[in-house]
């Protein structure tokens, strides 16, 4: 039981892995724009079919695609940010209610732009970043779970790393917290907007296309990830970067835990559940500031 | 006689004309700031004060009219980019970042210096003007109090080095005590050659510090000129309490 326990926690850490990655890339996006951005798990979804789209060009390193894809997303975030979201961004905040249309949009012509070029099938990529398994223990843990599980973690590291000291991170900082001020210090708002809604896309983008090689993707597979997204950041608290890592990872071993003890269909009730009872208990998320201050 | 270096102006706001959805609340309005002292606005709530400083800053762009700084128009300069040309601006809400250390947020205010020597000077100046705030580098900014939070704002200010400081309302939800202390920096800042443009609700002080005063009625001047030819004229009190001459409001000594 307890290596059957340790077994599931470890499987846990690694899609947890994921879901931090793509909370902390939500949560960023949020914390500087104010943005709830429905469409974050679509920038997943396209870094995978750009992956997709690589290997049926019959290109197979899975490190070229990645590299290829997070661009790729990158430059769609950018376009978006710079033509959808900054029209509606005034004294350094998107307007909540268009911003949240305007994404809900792209998250239906995103998806549907995909199912045009591709087709409804389920697709998958032969390339993987390692094959085979390691013994953790006595535990055998695949290689590419665990490549995840690594890739995810120093993006997260570095993205906090980054946030914390360098000088574009203070001003990233910066201008989450008081746009006015920022301002007054010399700092371009719009410039950090841009690069913001770009790295949170760019992040969403390396998720896709970690996520491939162990995945199928299909048009649709954006939905569930923005759920998980969603989840993460109201578990960790809206705007803490750590708190998204830490809830990303505490999300991804109790949905993997519970398939001891449910079900496994049932494990898809895991983060709602998880997320209802934070906003019931702790409202603020884990790390969350206490509502009331900016 | 040719103007002295002290009357020479650092801003000028030319015949502007500024509002907010086709209601202008500027009417041709022309004040300048001189590149010396502390040059004031007041007027009652409504007079177009803040209006005048979003003008000179770049967050509200007139419908005509032009903003010069040191002799060059910078009307359609962004705000970011007027800051570089050495305008600082403390805001009347909190202009810090409570989250963040203190020290970051003196690294915030040198968001455009390069040089990181540079930088070190600048935040050791600070922090021997304001050594209180040398006791709490490490800590949030969120634990200083109201006055320790003005210090932190005008050192935050000062890392760009600037040549002309803009303050709305620095004196609001200070006790009378802090109030003096803040005016007490702003005056020796104002000695060690920094120009001062100041819009204050607590007249008695401004009036008290100021070296030229404008008083605003309806988005247009009604005065200008010292301090204490303000107070020898029944206009205050007509300002504030409508055409009563009947009291005069003198400056604190």
């Amino acid at each position: 039981m307890i290596s059957e326990i340790l077994y599931f926690v470890i499987l846990g850490l690694m899609t947890g892995s994921l879901y931090s990655l793509l909370g902390l890339g939500m949560n960023v996006i949020f914390g500087v724009l104010r943005l709830v951005n429905i469409s974050h798990g679509d920038m997943l979804t396209v870094g995978a079919y750009v992956g997709v789209a690589l290997a049926l060009a019959g290109l197979r390193s899975p490190w070229i695609s990645m590299a290829v894809g997070v661009g790729a997303v990158a430059i769609l975030g950018l376009l978006i940010a710079r033509i959808l979201i900054s029209p509606i961004t005034t004294q350094g905040r998107v307007d909540e209610q268009r911003g949240m249309v305007i994404t809900l949009g792209l998250s239906l012509v995103l998806p549907n732009l995909i199912l045009e070029i591709f087709g409804p099938d389920y697709q998958r990529v032969p390339g993987k970043f390692m094959s085979g398994s390691v013994m953790i223990g006595a535990l055998p843990v695949d290689k590419q779970r665990l490549a995840i599980f690594i890739g995810s973690i120093l993006l997260a590291g570095g993205l906090m790393l980054f946030l914390r000291l360098t000088r574009l991170g203070r001003a990233i900082r910066a201008v989450g917290e008081n746009p006015e001020a920022a301002q007054a210090s010399g700092i371009s708002v719009r410039r950090i907007h841009l690069l913001t809604f770009t790295l949170g896309a760019a992040l969403a983008g390396a998720a896709g296309a970690l996520v491939m090689p162990v995945t199928y993707a299909f048009p649709a597979m954006g939905l569930g990830y923005t759920l998980y997204s969603i989840s993460v950041v109201i578990i960790g608290g809206l705007g803490s970067v750590r708190g998204a890592l830490i809830a990303g990872l505490m999300l991804g071993v109790a949905e993997s835990l519970s398939v001891l003890w449910v079900a496994s269909g049932y494990n898809a009730l895991v983060a709602p559940v998880l997320m209802l009872l934070t906003l019931i208990l702790r409202p603020q998320g884990l790390f969350g500031q206490k509502p009331g201050r900016v | 006689m040719a103007p002295t270096a002290d009357e020479r102006p650092l801003a000028e706001i030319d015949r502007v004309t500024a509002g907010y959805g086709g209601s202008a609340i500027l009417q041709e309005l022309s004040l300048v700031v001189r590149s010396k002292g502390i040059t004031g606005i007041i007027g009652p709530n409504g007079a177009g004060k803040s209006t005048v400083l979003k003008t000179l800053l770049g967050y509200l762009r007139p419908t005509s009219g032009d903003v010069r700084f040191d002799g060059s128009s910078i009307v359609r300069l962004a705000p970011e980019e007027r800051i570089r040309n050495g305008i600082a601006y403390v805001s009347q809400s909190k202009s810090y970042f409570a989250a963040q250390t203190i020290e970051e947020n003196l690294l915030i205010g040198a968001y455009l210096v390069r040089d990181r020597d540079v930088i070190a000077e600048r935040c050791d100046a600070v922090y021997t003007r304001f050594p209180v705030l040398k006791e709490r580098r490490h800590q949030l900014a969120e634990v200083l109090s109201g006055g320790e939070a003005r210090m932190l704002e005008l050192g935050r200010m000062l890392m760009t080095a600037p040549r002309l400081v803009v303050l709305d309302e620095p004196s609001i939800g200070l006790s009378p005590k802090l109030v003096d202390a803040v005016y007490d920096e702003v005056r020796r800042l104002r000695d060690d050659g920094v120009a001062f443009l100041i819009v204050e609700q607590n007249v008695r002080k401004l009036l008290a510090v100021g070296d030229f005063i404008y008083a605003l009625e309806n988005g247009r001047n009604r005065f200008d000129g010292s301090p204490a030819a303000l107070a020898d004229r029944d206009l205050l009190a007509e300002l504030y309490f409508g055409r009563s001459p009947a009291g005069k409001v003198r400056p604190e000594q």
